[in-house]
């Protein structure tokens, strides 16, 4: 297993005449054993970040090392890292059995061993019964697991996995994201896993990174990025449901600082308030997740008031979205209570749960 | 108003109340034109009946009147007593299997189809090998595809000269005394002396030899397109499984392009089987019928010694050989084919 790091890579994809800055200045580290989520919006470069790593893509610029040697110029074949592909790349001739033993047989381990191991495999992925059949029978979630067992069969320097549970079903895939997590602590093996499902990626992982139109805007454990929000991107992207945003403007108000956004003002802390009354600006950008908009007070909570839109029951709790005035905002409630829609409602915030976004930048401010 | 999705909230699932004011169908303006119109026209796309019937039918007709008819029409000759003589004469009659006892037990038929297995082995296989290798390798070796093409158009060149064309100059070019490839072997020093190469024992082997330069080119293409049709990830995902570009050539390129390859074998292989062009332009056969095909006999006996019955036996034998060979073929396609779950 290696530490993997990227320094500065960038990669610059040239078409007919257009060029996609697929991924900019990316510094990353995975540390020996680590297990890393890159998290982002279809399109923002993870997959072109995880090519790279594996060598099918060359950086433009920068170096990619492994163990702090520097593999820019190695083939796939040399680097010996082990990937899922997003669209699973099975061998349409070749059996379940034969696709994820090709790996074993590409480094010369015998017919019995390779059978053994496979099964093994394959019985942990749930996948035993259909070894004999080609890839062009099986199903969507079937090939995905063929796929990640391909990966998974050998003992790389690094484990590569592209979108792997994409397919499989919700329950399913739960037991796989265990599998998974047990795999990578018995392994003890670097791993880099590439969702744009957070959930996942925040089960799995030991730091989470935030790609976004081919930036590394944050990364960290899940608590950094759920509660010190590097952008605003982080902050709705972390965090089910998304964060409600609000352009408001710092303003004084009877005596008091607030953040106003159309009838709604919002409180910040003192220290928030301090810092914003240092900036020029006077427009942001407010955050306040929907499980910190709370329908019972608490110590140090202030209140508002609003109409429920729409109620989704979960099961183990409500989703409200609500209005007030021009805005439409979303809020985290327990199953228990009774909500009905256009009805009115009281929420309560704490002021240290408020975010306060730059407009232009969209950093986090306070 | 509130409107429910269901009789009540049921664990587990998503229930949604959601005020009247939230609910927005689309208004009839915001839809694209195209859209409602395809909704609104009730037209079929289903065609009358008769249109495929048709289609298929005239293609049919006019087949079964230029293939069919003919093959009956030689096995009723196949069957008679019937050359110019008596064709003239207008009486021939109906000889059993005359005809092909005399073919089948003639040592200049015997001959042929040792020529001819000559001609599969070395000729039409030797074509298909060839042009796979160039093909995978011109694949391997040159990425851009304009210099793929500008090779590509070279290499098939060969192929797009009229047969006959080809046999005559490859006849100039093997000419033993002032032939180029004579003269180009003295030169480099290959050879001491002239190489006879219509004599008895190599003819066969110079038209072969023309053949490969003129059709190797057909292989190659069909290969060719047939690589270009295989899914670059996977060759991705064989590159980051550590396997060597041999392996990957024996494991993966090769059996995903048996079919396409078998394909190029019968074409070649029927191709033989009415090999008579070089056979003519070249040697006429010769020396001492020792660069003969069965199907150039059959057209000097048909065509030239109007030996009707007898060249019809001739055709139908070749023919029985050639649809057994690609029956065999098509068995083997349908069951590779079947194997991947692909037909
Ligand atoms: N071969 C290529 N040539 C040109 N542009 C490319 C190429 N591959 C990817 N891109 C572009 O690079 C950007 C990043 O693509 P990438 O596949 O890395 O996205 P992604 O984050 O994996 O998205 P998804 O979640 O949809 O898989 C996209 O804008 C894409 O259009
Ligand atoms: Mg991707």
């Amino acid at each position: 297993m290696a530490e993997v790091r990227l320094s500065e890579v960038n990669k610059v994809y040239e078409g007919r005449g257009q060029q996609v800055h697929a991924v900019r200045d990316l510094d990353l580290v995975v540390e020996d054993g680590e297990f890393v989520s890159i998290v982002g919006p279809s399109g923002c470069g993870k997959s072109t970040t995880l090519r790279m790593i594996v060598g099918l893509e060359q950086a433009t610029s920068g170096q990619i090392l492994f163990d702090g040697d520097m593999v820019n110029d190695l083939d796939p074949q040399e680097r010996n890292v082990a990937m899922a592909f997003e669209n699973y790349a099975l061998y349409p001739n070749f059996s379940a059995e034969e696709n994820i033993g090709f790996p074993l047989e590409a480094r010369g381990i015998p017919k019995q061993e390779r059978r053994r191991r496979v099964h093994e495999l394959a019985e942990l992925l749930q996948i035993g019964n259909i070894l004999h059949q080609h890839p062009n029978t099986l199903s969507g979630g079937q090939k995905q697991r063929v796929s990640l067992a391909r990966a998974l069969i050998r003992e790389p320097a690094a484990f590569i996995l592209d979108e792997v549970l994409g397919h499989v079903d919700g329950h399913l895939r739960f037991q796989m994201l265990f599998d998974l997590k047990r795999l990578h602590q018995s392994l003890d093996s670097t791993m880099i896993f590439v969702t744009h499902d957070q959930m996942e990626a925040i089960a799995l992982s030991d730091r989470i990174a935030v790609l976004h139109q081919g930036r590394l805007v944050q990364s960290g454990t899940r608590d950094e990025l759920y509660d010190t929000p590097a952008t605003r991107f982080v902050a709705d992207f972390i965090g089910e449901p998304p964060t409600n945003f609000f352009d408001a403007r710092f303003v004084e108000e009877g005596g008091e600082e607030t953040l106003r956004a159309d009838d709604l003002a919002l409180r910040p802390t003192a220290e928030t308030a301090a810092r914003l009354r240092s900036r020029d600006d006077r427009r942001y950008v407010v955050g306040i997740r929907p499980q910190n908009l709370l329908c019972t007070p608490r110590a140090g909570t202030i209140s508002f008031d609003a109409t429920i839109d729409i109620h989704e029951y979960l099961g183990e709790r409500s989703i409200l979205t609500l209005r007030r005035g021009g805005l439409s905002f979303q809020a985290l409630a327990s199953a228990e209570g009774s909500w009905a829609a256009d009805e009115p409602i009281t929420l309560h915030y704490r002021p240290e749960d408020i975010m306060v976004f730059d407009a232009e930048s969209e950093a986090l401010i306070a | 108003m509130a409107v429910s999705t269901g009789e009540g909230p049921t664990r587990g699932g998503t229930d949604y109340t959601v005020s009247a004011a939230t609910i927005r169908h689309w208004q009839d303006d915001e839809l694209p034109e195209w859209f409602k119109k395809k909704r609104g026209s009730t037209r079929s796309l289903i065609v009358n009946r008769w249109v495929p019937r048709v289609m298929v039918g005239v293609p049919i007709a006019v087949l079964l009147f230029i293939v069919a008819y003919p093959t009956v029409q030689m096995a009723y000759y196949a069957f008679h007593d019937i050359n110019m003589v008596s064709l003239f004469k207008g009486d021939y009659g109906l000889i059993g299997f005359t005809n092909f006892e005399r073919v089948l037990t003639s040592d200049r038929f015997h001959g042929s189809v040792i020529h001819l297995i000559q001609y599969l082995f070395f000729g039409a296989v030797l074509q298909v090998v060839i042009g796979t290798a160039l093909a995978l390798i011109l694949h391997h070796c040159v990425r851009n595809n304009a210099a793929r093409l500008v090779i590509l158009v070279i290499l098939v060149m060969p192929m797009m000269l009229p047969p006959s064309i080809v046999g005559v100059l490859w006849r100039f070019l093997f000419n033993p005394s002032n032939g180029a490839i004579n003269q180009a072997l003295l030169d480099i020093g290959l050879i001491q002396a002239h190489i006879e190469w219509f004599q008895i024992g190599v003819s066969l082997w110079t038209i072969t030899i023309a053949d490969i330069w003129e059709w190797t080119s057909l292989p190659f293409l069909i290969v060719f397109s047939g690589r270009l049709g295989l899914p670059p990830s996977i060759y991705e995902a064989a590159r980051v499984d550590g396997a060597s570009p041999f392996l990957t050539l024996r494991r993966i390129t090769l059996p995903m392009l048996k079919e396409v390859i078998a394909i190029a074998f019968i074409i070649r292989f029927m191709d033989a089987y009415k090999f008579v062009d070089k056979v003519y332009v070249m040697t006429s056969g010769g020396p001492a019928q020792s660069s003969e095909l069965p199907a150039y006999i059959a057209y000097q006996r048909g065509v030239r010694e109007f030996e009707i019955g007898e060249a019809a036996a001739y055709a139908w034998i070749i023919f029985l050989f050639a649809i057994i060979l690609i029956t065999l073929f098509l068995r083997y396609l349908k069951r590779v084919l079947r194997a991947q779950a692909i037909a």
